[in-house]
């Protein structure tokens, strides 16, 4: 076949008497012939001038030689080394290329070449070198890097992998996208390569994206390549070959190349390669030895697999990830990616790996490969079953130590000496610290204790009336009183959400470059609210959100709560839709994973976690609970729709033409919808009473029930979307608790359930503990989101779990627990500082003192709203576009959430942008801020609007305005000292109303602006 | 090594406690400044700096098989359709006699100064990711922006302004990417300023209430109370930083707008810069600004200029976008020069791809427009030490792919490092325990635009 293919090639060459001098003709007809050569021969000596548009032997005129320094024709002995001297430069330098006599873009190309590096007698230690052959499009110059997809194939000082730092063959599509080898350069050997490129999707404009290389091959070793790099983004076309060195071969260095061949085939290239040897057909492929007797694992296979591969490939994390002391995991059982087949020992990734060539394959990396008999054995041992000895390596339970997976039990509330503690928290925070010979902080001034509960409880500070309500009220159940109606008040649901929504990475719209809105996203945001604000048990929190559509009977309410699913963002531009939609299933894993386990699950989309009990099978189990279910507008059956023209005002105006048009190209009208939220919709597992709207984007993901139906959840090796492997059925993670046979009623409600079990380590723990970071900034673990055996420990660990236990034993009451904590000392302690404390604990981890703060984004604006006596204390509803905000003035959790356009406050002050879930919020401190607060209108019109309050209260009596100032900006009177000093601000040498009036808002904007205001008293 | 210890260190910009600290450059640099003029939506570099006479005589017929065959399997390469001929005819300028459209008789002027490259690909052919990896690297806009990266490396000599500083005009097509001005996962601090059009630095318009003095005045006292509560709540570094931003926020405020203010330039200037004219004075002011804020030591400034996303009605889309854009530039690029500041201030100028050599569906006459083309596509670079009046890089006859010494935009990243003195591998930032560059996608510094080769 080979042969028919080429003769009329080699009939063509004859005829134009082409034939290198050196290849005798019974050779010629033996062998294909090589579709572009050069032998450098003394006839092609490079000094000969070829026109350019000559055609010789394949190639268009002669070769082009660098300026700078070209490669020189020179003969030496020994008489079998290349004849063609290249001398490195100390930078870059193309000494020979020569262009192709046509373009190259078939679906596989073979290069070979011959060569002899001699680098710098000289040279004392490890001397770097680069060397390489380029493909290209286009010849470049004499000091052109032939970089940005081209391939190359030659010698590198590898500066990662096992060969670091030492001179390696390599292939690389651009310096970016390098294979090392493992094969180091030998001075003064002659060397002869051959390799593949080759286009993995096969088309004349598509990328040259795979190349393989066969260092010195042998006829056997066809199959077997020394080195291979794929799915890359190549060049698409061939039109020039040269040799480039680099900055790393010095002047003394010198390279001879040789023997050139570009051909169609393999054994062209390796025939051209080795003309004078006998023809390599003939050689013996078959493997030299054959196991026929029984294998036994014991005796035959386990010394072997121990002696050679036990050291990277067994125990718990191993290196690679993958482990052989385990029989299933042979079978591909967690990565999804068989090892072994039983019965099988063709196209076996096991076998293939220990024969393998390729340096970046082979097995045991680094040393000796097995022996033909060691490798017999293993062969027969698949073929005849994959024998097992359960007793010697069985299978692994999969546990953990990790406290954090451990079941929650209820400590012991600790006995300190002598202390009576009526809040259990201060029990467990005493006995730390006496542990650590610390004391707590006295309980801080009443003032403060309002202040600071109002403002991280709900968000907003309390006005004058309700700080002076809780100062009279002198009972010993004053403060337990003042929490519960806090806690009652619908602003703390507001406070309490918007943690939730960082966690969830809520937004109003698709994300990524089109950032589309989605108009009814904010019925999540409110289903947040009043779930908060009813006490909701959080399990049933949680039920609802990953279920809510599957729930019987089908409630709006738990449709909406699958907004929770649905805040994943989606691009526009993704047209291979199986890769949109798990770029989708993947943040729903992670975040999912994340905000409810504390667990990083993202590092086993592509191969078992390397430090914590998690595999990728665990990943793509829990990836199969949403895999059925797709995000979108679904219909609500029992609500109310808002008017069309109502739409418009949630969003900028930009933002909502631009979703207008969008829905104009998809030949869609939302305006026609019925009442529907942004929400998670399985149509196999979810009610049928529902219905899935189509969704506006600019390219959106296809809807389609029978589609969904048939979705299977495949691991997908190495996290590649087109390499589906072993199927999976959906299961948490293996080390949280068996997974029953049946998930009953439907996989997600199951998972809902097994959350809200008693059993489970996790989802309380963390849930406590996010609340207490809530209140002092930082949780008992500090590591909200990751409680793996790579998060920190906690800092009280009967405390956390005592929390939790209240939790699940009060009926997942998240404000029980908030109500434990708001009560505590440790909450209501002041933040006086003490030196023998700071001593002993710096960074006050167990609390002898309360940790200052700053507030969050949104109580600073909140704040000053309240201030005012401005802020509209409406709860829930669509979203404020920003244009509507001075009219409105909302609560910041209102402000319209486009992602690409969030509220300035929020911006300013550290706001999370909705991309990933956000466990706990970074405070910056940048001089736009003071910028922000100084001079934005917004904060002036407060300001002002606050003086005209006061101003028209208190008169031109600047003792009283003052007074009023502190009493109701800082909700304090002023020092003494103070009084003084604001006098002096306020003494603008100016008798005139209008100054006295301006000076005042200068005033009150200052205290606007004071640390005070802006921190958590 | 030693440099990687001491980036680590806070020093630029936005840090209160050394706001004005600069670090050490790897090797003497050539330029000081950055002002990345980015084009979005992709200018047609067969209308502007890439003359393709073949083409006009190949108006209306299909692409040749040969040509097809060249161009790499990206969606919308336009290989389907009519070529179309520039409609704009192209003059040679300066000493060099580099061909430059009629579009731009005035920047053309300057071309002696101007290093064209004709030879850019990339395979982006989307908007945003293409933006992304014009200005980061990446076209997922998951890493630094490059002016980040630099504000990062070097600090900033800037005292009372931001060390990177973004202003946008003519925001009609796709969106800006916060990725091309946003720190990726380098501290906050490093991230671009979007300076407002009319407020310049955000927030730094004092209201009308105020007078300097009343200001001065203000910030005494919110400085009294706050040492006052700070004496209260001993070791709070937090509390102390956010007391030290009130001066810096202050200083920048009282700096920012006598720098943005461009009366004080001579009418002759501002006129040169086409401020008395509708067409160009948004972008005019802009340039003129950046003028000034490389002045005061800026590092990096980008300055985003919408529109050029011409799919139908190329010729007045791009007579309009050349109009607003050409006589600014030309003005920036004479008036540096006259101050000396070119030598060490590099000019970018670019968009995201430039636009098929063939007309986009089946429109007619002056409603055919231009799709998105990564396969081929013209930047430049001026000042800073690189050598004008040349040409680097070539297309094929109609302008589909390069032909010559074809060029990604990472090689232009590395060229803009390497003239402000920063060894592309050895700016590194540690982020997950990894070992992060700024080139980490490849690009190889483009030596034969420099000066000193």
């Amino acid at each position: 076949m080979k042969l028919l293919n080429s003769l009329p090639r080699i009939l063509l060459s004859c005829l134009l008497g082409l034939v290198g001098p050196t290849l005798p003709l019974a050779e010629l007809l033996a062998a294909p012939f090589p579709v572009v050569s050069d032998r450098f021969a003394p006839s092609t000596e490079l000094a000969v001038e070829i026109l350019a548009t000559e055609l010789v032997d394949g190639w268009r005129g002669g070769w082009k030689l660098s300026n700078f320094s070209p490669a020189a024709y020179d003969p030496a002995e020994p008489a079998d080394w290349p004849p063609v001297v290249i001398r490195g430069t100390g930078q870059r330098n193309n000494p020979l290329r020569r262009q192709l006599s046509r373009v190259y873009s078939e679906d596989e190309l073979f290069v070979g070449f011959r060569f002899v590096y001699q680098p710098n007698p000289l040279a004392t230690k490890q001397d770097p070198e680069f060397f390489v052959l380029w493909l290209d499009r286009t010849e470049g110059s004499d000091h052109a890097v032939h970089n940005f997809g081209v391939p190359n194939i030659g010698i590198h000082q590898a500066d990662r992998g096992v060969s670091k730092g030492r001179n390696v063959f390599m292939l690389r599509f651009g310096s970016g996208q390098t294979a090392w080898s493992q094969h180091e350069l030998e001075p003064g050997k002659t060397y002869r390569l051959i390799a593949r490129l080759s286009k993995e999707t096969p088309g004349e404009r598509n990328d040259y994206s795979q190349m393989e290389l066969w260092i010195n091959p042998e006829p056997e070793s066809r199959e077997q390549p020394n080195l291979k790099i794929n799915r890359q983004a190549g060049v698409h076309q061939i039109h020039w070959i040269g040799f480039a060195t680099g900055a790393k071969t010095e002047a003394e260095d010198r390279i001879r190349v040789g023997d050139l061949v570009l051909s169609s085939s393999w054994e062209e290239a390796y025939q051209f390669l080795y003309a004078t040897r006998p023809n390599a057909n003939d050689k013996q492929q078959k493997p030299k030895f054959a196991w026929t007797e029984t294998v036994s694992f014991k005796r035959d296979i386990y010394p072997l697999l121990q002696e050679n591969c036990f050291e990277c490939h067994a125990g718990d994390f191993p290196d690679s990830g993958y482990r052989l002391d385990v029989r299933s995991e042979l079978l591909g059982h967690s990565t999804g990616h068989a090892l072994a087949v039983p019965g099988d020992s063709r196209n076996n990734p096991l076998l293939h790996v220990l024969t393998s060539n390729s340096d970046t394959e082979r097995m045991p990396p680094d040393r000796e490969s097995l022996s033909e008999q060691q490798i017999a054995l293993i062969r027969a041992w698949i073929d005849q079953g994959l024998d097992w000895d359960d007793k010697l390596l069985p299978e692994p339970r999969v546990e953990s130590q990790h406290w954090a997976f451990q079941r929650v039990e209820r400590p012991e509330v600790p006995q300190t000496d002598g202390i009576a503690h009526q809040n259990p928290i201060d029990a467990f925070v005493a006995a730390r610290q006496q542990e650590l010979g610390l004391t707590s902080s006295e309980t801080a001034d009443r003032r403060t204790q309002i202040r600071r509960l109002y403002l991280s409880a709900i968000g907003l500070p309390p006005t004058e009336s309700e700080t002076e309500q809780f100062l009279k009220d002198q009972s010993p159940e004053a403060y337990a009183r003042l929490v519960d109606n806090v806690l009652a008040s619908p602003h703390a649901g507001e406070r309490t959400a918007r943690m939730w929504l960082d966690l969830v990475r809520w937004g109003e719209s698709e994300g990524h470059q089109h950032d589309i809105p989605r108009p009814f996203a904010w019925r999540y945001r409110d289903y947040v609210i009043n779930s908060f604000n009813s006490d909701k048990p959080y399990d049933q929190f949680l039920h609802e959100q990953l279920a809510g559509d599957e729930l019987q009977p089908t409630t709006d309410e738990a449709v909406i709560a699958t907004g929770f699913l649905a805040a994943a963002r989606i691009s526009g531009n993704q047209m291979d839709k199986g890769l949109q939609r798990s770029d989708v299933l993947f943040d729903i894993v992670d975040n999912t994973a994340s905000a409810l386990l504390g667990l990083t699950m993202e590092c086993a989309q592509c191969h078992n976690h390397k430090f914590e009990p998690i595999t990728q099978r665990d990943y793509y189990r829990f990836y199969a609970f949403f895999s059925r279910g797709q995000m979108g507008n679904i219909r609500l059956l029992n609500t109310e729709n808002p008017a069309a023209q109502e739409i418009q005002e949630w969003f900028t105006k930009g933002s909502y033409k631009f979703y207008l048009s969008e829905a104009r190209k998809l030949k869609i009208d939302p305006a026609e919808y019925p009442a529907h939220t942004w929400g998670y919709y399985s149509p196999v597992t979810g009610s049928q009473d529902l219905e899935y709207l189509p969704v506006v984007n600019r390219s959106p993901l296809p809807y389609s029930p029978e589609f969904l139906k048939r979705v299977e959840t495949h691991i997908l090796i190495r996290g590649d979307v087109r390499s589906p492997g072993l199927r999976v059925e959906p299961g948490w993670p293996a080390v949280l608790g068996t997974i029953p046979s049946e998930l009953v009623p439907t996989p997600r409600q199951a998972l809902a359930e097994w959350l809200g079990s008693r059993d489970n380590p996790l989802v309380a723990r963390i849930w406590v503990n996010r609340l207490w970071q809530m209140y002092f900034g930082h949780g008992i673990v500090a590591t909200s989101s990751d409680f793996g055996t790579h998060g920190s420990p906690p800092s009280n660990p009967e405390l956390l779990d005592w929390l939790a236990v209240e939790l699940m034993e009060n009926s997942w009451s998240t404000r029980h627990v908030q109500r434990l904590i708001l009560t505590s000392n440790a909450y209501r302690q002041s933040a006086t500082f003490n030196a023998e404390n700071y001593a002993l604990d710096p960074e006050n981890i167990h609390l002898w003192r309360w940790p200052q703060h700053r507030l969050q984004a949104e109580a600073i604006r909140d704040s000053l709203l309240v201030v005012t006596g401005e802020l509209n204390r409406k709860v829930g509803g669509p979203s404020v576009a920003p244009h509507h905000d001075e009219q409105e003035l909302r609560r910041t959790i209102y402000l319209s959430q486009r992602r690409s356009e969030l509220p300035d406050v929020m911006r300013m002050f550290d706001g999370p942008e909705a991309l990933r879930s956000c466990s706990r919020r970074e405070t910056s401190t940048v001089a736009l801020q003071p910028l922000y607060l100084l001079n934005n209108p917004f904060v002036v019109k407060r300001a002002t609007l606050l003086a005209d309050q006061i101003g028209d209260k208190a008169g031109s009596d600047h003792r009283r305005q003052i007074q009023l100032a502190f009493s109701r900006v800082l909700g304090r009177a002023p020092t003494p000292s103070e009084v003084k000093r604001s006098l002096a601000m306020l003494d603008s040498h100016a008798a005139d109303a209008e100054s006295e009036r301006r000076t005042l808002t200068q005033f009150l904007h200052s205290l606007m602006n004071l640390n005070e205001f802006v921190y958590l008293p | 090594m030693a440099l990687n210890l001491l980036l680590q260190q806070d020093h630029a910009w936005g840090s209160p406690s050394s706001s004005s600290a600069t670090l050490k450059p790897h090797f003497p640099p050539t330029a000081k400044s950055v002002i990345f003029l980015f084009m979005s939506g992709g200018p047609g570099h067969v209308d502007t700096w890439d003359p393709k006479p073949q083409l006009s005589k190949m108006d209306g017929e299909p692409v040749p098989d040969s040509i097809v065959a060249n161009v790499p399997n990206i969606p919308r390469s336009g290989v389907n359709s009519k070529l179309m001929a520039s409609p704009f005819g192209f003059q040679k300028y300066g000493q060099s006699g580099i061909e430059v459209s009629e579009l731009l008789p005035h920047t053309a002027q300057h071309v002696d100064d101007i290093c064209v490259f004709r030879s850019l690909n990339h395979r982006i052919p989307v908007h945003g990711p293409g933006e992304c990896l014009t200005l980061t690297g990446s076209g997922l806009g998951d890493r630094p922006s490059m002016g980040s990266w630099v504000t990062y490396g070097l600090g900033s000599p800037a005292q009372n302004l931001p060390g990177f500083v973004m202003l946008s005009s003519q925001e009609t097509g796709p969106a800006a990417q916060r990725p091309g001005w946003a720190s990726g996962f380098l501290p906050a601090r490093y991230q671009g300023t979007v300076l407002d059009n009319q407020q310049g630095i955000p927030y730094s318009e004092m209201p009308p209430l105020y007078s300097e003095r009343d200001r001065r005045k203000q910030l005494d006292f919110i400085n009294w109370m706050n040492e006052r509560h700070l004496e209260e709540q001993t070791q709070n570094s937090e509390l102390l930083a956010r007391i030290e931003s009130y001066e810096l926020g202050f200083r920048m405020q009282m700096e920012a707008p006598e720098v943005l203010d461009l009366s004080t330039e001579s009418a002759h200037l501002q006129k040169a810069y086409g401020i008395h004219e509708k067409a160009t004075a948004a972008f005019g002011r802009q340039c003129l600004l950046a003028r000034r804020l490389v002045e005061q030591g800026v590092r990096f400034i980008q300055l985003r200029n919408g529109g050029w996303d011409a799919h139908g009605a190329l010729k007045s889309n791009h007579i309009s976008r050349c109009k607003a854009t050409d006589q600014p530039v030309a003005a920036l690029l004479a008036d540096l020069k006259q101050r000396g500041l070119l030598d060490e201030t590099l000019v970018v100028w670019g968009g995201e791809f430039g636009r098929t050599p063939t007309t986009e569906g089946s429109r007619k006459g002056d409603s055919r427009g231009r799709d998105h083309s990564p396969a081929g596509y013209t930047m430049w670079l001026a000042g800073g030490g690189i050598q004008g009046g040349q040409v680097i890089g070539a297309t094929d006859e109609l302008g589909f792919v390069p032909v010559e010494r074809p060029l990604s935009p990472h090689d232009l990243h590395a060229t803009i490092l390497h003239t402000l003195g920063i060894d592309q591998h050895q700016l590194i930032y540690l982020h997950n325990n990894r070992q992060e560059i700024p080139t980490v996608l490849g690009g190889e510094v483009i030596h034969e635009a420099l000066k000193s080769g």
